[in-house]
């Protein structure tokens, strides 16, 4: 088990996760702490502002941007369990800012150090093994954001293919959209539904009692439809596999 | 086309009850994909030539005052008369003008979009001239007095029996369910019509700026048949279809096929300059070309520039997985899918079509196979922008967003609310999940679960667990 | 001519303030790498790619080699009538050659002009043909007629070896300058799927393309 010493990390918990599922946060720190990581919270912080910027509005969006930056801003490097928030920051801070040279250039800085929480674990860290035991059969579903906003597909992979425990299957289309898109979901969820049941059809063909993944929008919307219709499979997020410590807050 | 944008939630509504439709969406989108995977796993180039085409068709757009002077110019040179339209009611006066002056009282048609755009064949029939359109799904639905649901498969939504029922309605045909009989049919009923029209219509996939040719590209053939058997040839494009050079044509016919289709090349590629000349075996005396305007040049000045460097090869119409639950007809215009999310607001305006921009999740699929690279999720979020910009946001979406931003501006405020939120959410939610949300929220949970936030919010168990006194950090 | 100046004055002011480079500078897209070397290379690379499109190809010293096995290939497709352009004595030898395989009747391409002609064969000396694609290519130069791969059930398409280019850039290099009033780039036969996506040839064109190669 590798161990970097020295290395410091600030967690950006994400509002979504924050408000709604602590033990992912806490699943997220526990990781990171097994591999000598020295973690920190920012507790100042608050929302990345996708909600608003996906929605057109930007006003707002430019806003929570501009604390997201104040607060993470001389940060070595800022770990996240959310793909599409990383992409958030990363991809589109600059393009919010683009006429406002200086917060340009905060934003390029920031967006640098961004990093998913797989991709951080396997591309920096260089783990391969989280030394974590988990009883079952899973699979994975590709967020959007993460595999096509950062390139990330593999690195979840390795890391959940090394779990002990763990009978790792791919599922078919496993990066076709949820359905969830934020906004989408409540205006058109005619269509959101029916996406999600697409993804739930591929889900229940593997025969995984879990599914999981690396942005909690598709595991709400996910998990979400599965609860409601009482199917087999449970949705947890992938740092609560990685920690073996699913649904637990200290 | 009458555009129906507008309905977008009441038309993909019907499209998502509609089994057939269902159905036929999945088997076909699901095919186009498939084969195109397949035609781009075996072209190692693929990536190549993605860069090498989007920059092509970005300097013919960044210069295209230049280059549609040069193909005018040329086409002209090469007996060509050229014709330009401001908008679709003077192209179709236009083309009405054309019929009459040549005499026309048959026409048959090869696939043009923007035909359809601009209700081309609808004028032609106001003046008496019989239309036939020649592709064999767009005479199938031109039969059935549908329009296109698709760009590539204009009838992906009808089966085998639906094309019988109607030959045997139209055309007196006797009924057979066998697809190579119902071929057969057309072909010698669509025989005949080349054989006596006096004119053939046509769009063009691309025209070259330096030769002034208009560039055909067919699998059934038909674009050769009425860009030579009759005595007229019509053609109508965007000034979006410019391309500089007639040698720039294999890298955007590497990828055209492919994408759309999954072929390595389609089996007809016409490329024709000008009119017959003296020696010629066969050819079109008088050769018409309308180049359409309709938006483009508003386009061409503003941020989404790069929109009309698409080449029509719809990939990002079959990956689309919004499109791909409703099909074509519920986005209500010519242009479904994301590149139609795009140009009809741009087109038609926003207040028209402000479904589409936000009928999206984002994805990113369409970005990842267009093969000119236009960066359609940054535009579609862009257009929302827009939305926003110009007022046309419902009250309480703008309101809630304020909302929004004002809670998080503070991390205080923030963690109030959470408070709150999870004493509430700890009496009243004790499994944990929300079953009925209110006003727009409904749409949430008609059918999902929502979860109940947490008793208490991460960062204050993280400042119980870790120590940490309220005034530090 | 109006309409079309108003048009360029639109276009213009829209790009009114560009920052990009002057027209003119084509822009050169790489070459497929590992193109064959050798005449025989090209031909075979045609041959592979030709027939993964449905197509058959004949070989032999001489046209006359292969004439009983295209006989033979005609009368399967029900093949009553042969047609060939006026102007190309090669494919008229071969027609010659052909009738008595049949039998055929030698018919005039306007006989073909009809709406429920009999099943025939059109037989051309095709101008190029592209390797990489499998691609036949006719053009109007010369006064060459379209007729016998538009009109007919199946094309035949005389082939010659010295007449086999690599790829679609080197066809249209060979036609720069001022293009003839057609260039068409046939690839496989007319095909569509357009009714619940199942592949059927013929439908505005042959249902089969034959190409005959003699050697010498």
């Amino acid at each position: 088990m590798a161990q970097k010493r020295g290395i410091s990390v600030s967690l950006f918990s994400t509002c979504l996760a924050d408000t709604f599922f602590p033990s992912v946060c806490f699943a997220t720190v526990a990781v990171l702490e097994r591999f000598g990581v020295d973690v920190r919270v920012p507790l100042s912080q608050t929302c990345c502002g996708q909600p608003a910027f996906n929605s057109g509005n930007r006003k707002e969006a430019r806003r929570m941007a501009a604390k997201f930056l104040s607060v993470f801003q001389g940060e070595e490097h800022i770990v996240t369990p959310s793909g599409s928030c990383a992409a958030m920051v990363k991809h589109e801070y600059p393009v919010l800012f683009r006429d406002e040279p200086r917060m340009l250039s905060l934003a390029y800085h920031v967006a640098g150090r961004v990093f998913e929480l797989s991709q951080f674990l396997v591309d920096v860290l260089g783990v391969e093994d989280p030394g974590s035991t988990y009883r079952g059969k899973v699979t994975y579903h590709d967020s959007c954001h993460l595999k096509r906003g950062l390139g990330v597909a593999d690195a979840p992979r390795t890391l959940l293919k090394a779990i002990r425990g763990v009978e790792f299957v791919e599922m078919e289309e496993s990066d076709r959209c949820c359905g969830f898109g934020g906004v989408f979901s409540v205006k058109y969820p005619h269509i959101s539904c029916r996406m999600a049941d697409r993804k739930i059809e591929r889900i229940l063909e593997t025969g995984a009692q879990v599914v999981t993944s690396g942005d909690i929008g598709c595991l709400m919307n996910i998990g979400g439809t599965i609860s409601r219709s009482g199917y087999p499979v449970r949705a947890v997020h992938i740092a609560e596999i990685l920690a073996g410590s699913e649904g637990a807050v200290p | 086309m009458e555009p129906r944008v507008r309905h977008f939630v009441r038309n993909s509504e019907k499209a998502l009850a509609d089994r057939q439709l269902q159905v036929a969406l999945s088997r076909t989108t699901g095919k186009f994909l498939e084969n195109r995977a397949a035609a781009v796993a075996e072209f190692p180039r693929f990536e190549g030539a993605r860069e090498s085409a989007s920059r092509i068709r970005q300097e013919a757009l960044d210069n295209l005052d230049a280059h549609l002077a040069r193909f005018i110019t040329e086409a002209r040179k090469r007996g060509a008369v050229v014709h330009a339209a401001r908008d679709g009611p003077e192209a179709r006066e236009i083309a009405a003008r054309i019929a009459k002056e040549e005499g026309v009282s048959l026409a048959v048609k090869s696939k043009s979009m923007i035909a359809e755009e601009v209700g081309l064949n609808g004028a032609l029939e106001a003046d008496g001239v019989e239309v036939v359109e020649t592709d064999l799904g767009e005479y199938i639905i031109q039969l059935a007095g549908e329009p296109p649901s698709h760009i590539i498969a204009p009838a992906i939504h009808k089966t085998r029996e639906d094309v019988s029922r109607l030959f045997e309605e139209k055309l007196g045909e006797p009924y057979t369910e066998e697809i190579p009989a119902l071929t057969r049919i057309a072909r010698r009923r669509l025989r005949d019509k080349f054989f006596s029209a006096q004119m053939g219509i046509s769009g063009a996939n691309f025209l070259c700026a330096d030769t002034g040719s208009v560039v055909l590209v067919t699998n059934e053939g038909n674009g050769r048949m009425v860009a030579t058997l009759p005595r007229v040839h019509m053609v109508i494009a965007g000034i979006d279809k410019v391309i500089p050079r007639l040698a720039d044509l294999p890298v955007l016919l590497s990828l055209l096929p492919r994408s759309a289709t999954g072929q390595a090349l389609s089996s007809y590629v016409s490329v024709l300059t000008g009119t017959k000349r003296a020696g010629d075996a066969e050819g079109p005396e008088r050769l018409h070309i309308i180049l359409l305007d309709n938006g483009r040049t508003g386009i061409l000045q503003g941020k989404y520039r790069e929109i009309l460097k698409c080449i029509r090869c719809g990939a990002c119409i079959n990956v689309c997985p919004v499109f791909q639950s409703v099909g074509g007809h519920a986005y209500g215009w010519v242009y479904p899918g994301p590149v139609g999310s795009v140009l009809a607001p741009l087109i038609l305006g926003l207040p028209e079509s402000s479904p589409l921009p936000n009928a999206s999740t984002l994805c990113g699929a369409c970005g990842e196979v267009c093969p000119v690279k236009i960066p359609i999720p940054g535009m579609l979020v862009e257009l929302r922008g827009d939305e926003r910009e110009q007022g046309l946001k419902t009250p309480a979406e703008v309101l809630g967003m304020k909302a929004y931003a004002s809670v998080m501006s503070r991390a205080g405020i923030l963690e109030a609310f959470q408070r709150v939120a999870g004493v509430v959410s700890a009496l009243l939610f004790k499994e944990r999940k929300i079953e009925w949300l209110p006003f727009a929220f409904s749409g949430w949970t008609e059918r999902r679960d929502f979860p109940a936030p947490a008793p208490q919010p991460f960062r204050k168990l993280w400042k119980r667990q870790r120590g940490i006194r309220p005034w530090t950090r | 001519m109006r309409q079309t100046a108003e048009l360029l004055d639109r276009v213009r002011a829209a790009l009114r303030g560009r920052t990009v480079a002057e027209p003119g500078l084509p822009y050169v897209a790489p070459r497929e790498p590992g193109a064959p070397g050798s005449a025989q290379g090209r031909i075979d690379l045609f041959r592979r790619k030709f027939e993964a499109l449905g197509g058959t190809f004949l070989a032999g010293p001489a046209a006359e080699s292969v004439i009983p096995a295209l006989g033979e290939l005609l009368r399967a497709e029900g093949v009553t009538a042969l047609f060939f352009p006026e102007e190309d004595p090669a494919s008229r030898s071969l027609a010659d050659a052909l009738v008595p395989f049949g039998p055929f009747l030698l018919v005039s391409p306007a006989d073909i002009r009809q709406a429920e002609p009999p099943v025939s064969a059109g037989i051309q000396s095709a101008e190029f043909a592209i390797a990489e694609s499998g691609t036949i290519v006719q053009t109007s130069r010369g006064g060459t007629s379209l007729w016998p791969g538009l009109a007919s059930d199946v094309h035949v398409c005389l082939l010659s070896p010295d007449r086999f280019l690599d790829g679609m850039e080197d066809c249209l290099e060979a036609l720069s300058g001022d293009p003839p009033r057609s260039i068409s780039l046939i690839t496989g036969p007319s095909r569509t799927a357009d009714i619940e996506l199942t592949l059927t040839m013929g439908v505005h064109g042959p249902r089969r393309v034959i190409a005959v190669l003699p050697s010498s």
